[in-house]
């Protein structure tokens, strides 16, 4: 970890961010944003191996800064840092392409644990968010059996990823899903990030869906 | 006695013999003469006559002289003659009596009209009467069917009071009946014609109506006697016209079978154009011949079609076979006859079946049309009906479904705001409160902030109306009170009553407990210094209880615990909630809270039996 964008309009809070950040990583490299144009000229010109974005920025989404992140430098790291842990916000993130998200009210030796952990490649899964994903696959399966039947990138969790879902749904940590399933951490990380990455797919698929529905592409 | 028995012998005798004149005689006898007048040669011929035997090729007058015997009834008299062809004019003694139309051509056609004149007593001379019968005709190789070819009947003579009635007999079997029957059949093939403008798709109806208008028409033959073409022309019309009304009738029993081929179509309109150029390149002398090539290719053709029909409905259409079939049987069979008769293998007899058949024929295909229509209407009409209902069904529910949209609509207008003001909340204020919490000097700052986030976090979620279920909060709870404990080094034992899958927790109880625990478990981290934590959740009614004990040093002596320990701020929030909290030692050896709130009933739970509330293990 080299060098971080954080996106973030207050200054108290952006800064508080900052000494998270190197906390974890002592010898980073901190460039902010306070806007979401800003930090958009900022994804086109710099090579970022983090970034912390939030997403209710003055002109915009942090979503957007995701989004062109996840598209333009495919190997950064986009984590959300939110107020509230509120799916309605952080599940259009993750299907953006974020790879984790960061709650603002929790204890600063809690956050830089978790960016440590997501350094090392374990992506965060919350309670609500495992029943978020649960759903939109369960309805995106629906869905796909009776219109997108023929695409080839229909997208279908294993049952192994639907275990690990419905298990973190209910409460339990990734260790100890490790634990029941008798595997390592690291394959349990596996299954999340291939979870990540399916959910990013479907939801581009369900994009191309809707946009040929409404006629603005041909099939 | 035996007087009497010798007068009534007498009497019958008299009767008897009294009818020389006073019955009918039949002349049977007659000089057949080329000449009109009957001045040049004459030959002896037997009656009735065709001119074919005695005079082959003739066409024009032939002059017939019958000797009359003496009348010797007083009544009126009359000659009747049952068959002339074409036309007659009846000369007695000389003297004109009666005339069937014109001699000349176009020729009058009484070939199928019996004639009767009144024979005058004044020209009558009390012996050697002669009868003179003028005969225009044509002969047999000029006419398309023999039983217009040149001829003449036995003359009858006798009172008039008896030869009326076979007069009017033969009259209205070969004319009358004629007459009725075109005009019954024009009107049916009219009908369907009718049925077939407003039925387009069904072409058979099309072809049946025009079949049944077309025969209508051709069988006028037998009763218009005046026409304004000579016979040639006349017999070319008649026998041209069977050709596109049989191709109708072809087209109406492929149809009927939903048999179509265009190349079909296509060579039975051309056969009816060929007829007609075909009949008049022969000329006059080979008429009956080509006439007769004509009908037995068309008859030819109708056995092959009823054929075709005959295997087609057998295979597909079984109900209709047996009606079908056996009423074309009857119209082969009449086409049999008519073809024997015109190749001369029959005689002529003096009455036409085909004439009386053919109607039985158009009149059961007519009816069974019409049932099947009447039965489409049915059908079209309940079809109508279903529809009809349906229709009012469909707008009675997209009118509650437009009301409810609205209501709907109004709702989501309503949402729409209360998530804009909850996220200007989170955004400005959470913020700004977040700042101080996370950047406080002091933990008494800190945790006032806190206090009005979680109070503003409150009004956001009575705001956007998410309530959570209890089984997600648990899930929720379990997931960080294990990682944070885990994250501290302790040994976590998680242990909660499955609650009920629709049991909703109320917000204000969800932040509450969630906080209550959150400060709880931060207690057993920070301050209790063991290394185990035991947290139990139970739903036990009427509420639910929270209990978090660990093996650590246990509460510190005193009557209340110290500031810092977020204590207060637990005693608070259940004082919020309406519920109790006990503060003891735990079997365990280190601190243990019980935390009891109340569930109130909340209107999705509000219906549900009470052991609904109960953990369901």
């Amino acid at each position: 970890m080299n060098s971080v964008l954080i996106v973030e309009d207050l200054p108290e809070i952006r800064t508080w961010l900052t000494g998270v950040a190197r906390l974890a990583f002592p010898s980073l490299h901190v460039t902010t944003a306070g806007r979401r144009d800003e930090a958009l000229d900022c994804v086109a010109r710099e090579h970022f191996d983090l970034a912390l974005v939030d997403l209710g920025l003055p002109d915009g989404s942090g979503i957007d800064v995701v989004g062109a992140l996840h598209r333009l430098q495919p190997q950064a790291l986009p984590v959300v840092v939110t107020i509230f842990d509120d799916d309605q916000h952080l599940f259009p993130a993750l299907q953006a392409g974020a790879f984790g998200y960061l709650l603002k009210e929790q204890p600063q030796d809690a956050l830089v644990a978790q960016l440590l952990r997501m350094a090392q490649g374990e992506p965060p899964l919350s309670p609500p968010i495992a029943r978020r994903v649960l759903a939109h696959f369960a309805n995106t399966t629906q869905r796909q059996q009776s219109l997108l039947r023929r695409t080839e990138n229909e997208v279908k969790l294993t049952e192994r990823e639907t275990d690990v879902l419905q298990r973190v749904a209910k409460g339990y940590t990734l260790p100890e899903i490790a634990g029941q399933f008798g595997l390592s951490r690291h394959t349990i990380a596996d299954h999340i990030k291939q979870i990540y990455r399916k959910l990013n797919v479907s939801s581009r698929a369900e994009a191309t869906l809707e946009a040929a529905r409404r006629g603005l592409v041909q099939p | 006695m035996l007087t009497c028995l010798r007068r009534i012998v007498a009497v019958l005798l008299c009767l008897a013999v009294w009818p020389a004149w006073s019955a009918v005689i039949e002349l049977q006898q007659a000089q057949a003469s080329l000449h009109a007048g009957a001045q040049g040669p004459a030959v002896p011929v037997t009656l009735p006559h065709d001119w074919q035997d005695s005079f082959p090729g003739h066409s024009g007058v032939v002059s017939y002289r019958l000797q009359l015997p003496v009348p010797t009834d007083r009544g009126l008299l009359g000659v009747y003659i049952p068959r002339v062809c074409s036309n007659v004019e009846v000369f007695l003694n000389g003297e004109l009596i009666g005339s069937g139309g014109r001699m000349h051509e176009p020729v009058t056609r009484n070939c199928y009209h019996p004639q009767l004149f009144s024979l005058p007593h004044a020209l009558l001379r009390t012996k050697g009467n002669e009868l003179r019968l003028e005969v225009a005709g044509f002969a047999t190789r000029e006419v398309a069917a023999r039983q217009r070819a040149a001829g003449l009947s036995a003359v009858l003579v006798g009172p008039m009071q008896e030869l009326q009635p076979q007069y009017m007999r033969q009259l209205f079997w070969n004319v009358t009946v004629a007459q009725i029957i075109a005009a019954t059949i024009g009107m049916l093939g009219a009908a369907i014609l009718g049925l077939a403008a407003v039925r387009r798709k069904d072409t058979y109806l099309l072809y049946f109506g025009l079949f049944t208008v077309g025969w209508a028409l051709i069988g006028t033959r037998l009763f218009v006697r005046v026409v304004p073409l000579d016979n040639w022309l006349t017999e070319v019309l008649i026998c041209s016209s069977f050709a596109p009304v049989l191709a109708c009738a072809y087209l109406f029993l492929l149809r009927l079978v939903e048999e179509r081929h265009a190349w079909l179509d296509r060579l039975l309109w051309f056969q009816a154009l060929l007829v007609p150029v075909a009949l008049l390149l022969v000329g006059h002398n080979h008429m009956l011949r080509a006439a007769s090539v004509v009908y037995n290719v068309l008859a030819v053709e109708f056995v092959l079609c009823v054929t075709v029909f005959c295997i087609t409905a057998w295979k597909h259409y079984r109900r209709e076979f047996w009606l079908m079939s056996g009423v074309l049987a009857l119209a082969v069979l009449l086409a049999a006859i008519e073809i024997a008769l015109q190749n001369d293998w029959l005689p002529l007899p003096r009455v036409h079946v085909i004439h009386f058949a053919m109607p039985l024929v158009f009149t059961v295909i007519g009816i069974r049309l019409i049932q099947m229509f009447v039965h489409a209407l049915g059908v079209a009409e309940t079809v109508n009906e279903q529809l009809e209902r349906r229709v009012a069904q469909k707008s009675s529910e997209i009118e509650h479904g437009y009301a409810e949209l609205a209501a709907l609509r109004e709702r989501e207008a309503a949402r729409q705001e209360r998530y804009r003001i909850a996220a200007d909340l989170h955004d400005d204020l959470g913020a700004r409160l977040l700042a101080i919490a996370q950047t406080a000097p002091s933990d008494a700052v800190a945790s006032m902030a806190r206090e009005a986030l979680d109070e503003m976090r409150l009004s956001v979620r009575g705001m956007t109306g998410e309530a959570a279920r209890a089984i997600d909060v648990l899930a929720d709870w379990r997931a960080e009170t294990v990682s944070r404990l885990a994250a501290a080094g302790f040994e976590a034992d998680w242990d909660a009553q499955e609650p009920s899958r629709r049991l909703i927790l109320p917000s204000r109880t969800h932040v509450q407990l969630t906080r209550v625990l959150r400060e709880a478990v931060s207690n057993v981290i920070r301050h209790s210094g063991g290394r185990r934590c035991h947290v139990r959740v139970a739903f036990e009614p009427p509420g639910l209880c929270l209990t978090i004990e660990d093996d650590g040093q246990g509460l510190p002596a005193g009557p209340r615990p110290a500031t810092g320990h977020g204590l207060p701020n637990i005693e608070r929030r259940v004082r919020k909630l309406e519920g109790t909290q006990v503060f003891s030692t735990s079997a365990l050896g280190g601190a243990r809270l019980q935390v009891c709130v109340p569930l109130e009933t909340t209107p999705s739970s509000a219906n549900m039996p009470s052991h609904e509330l109960r953990p369901d293990r």
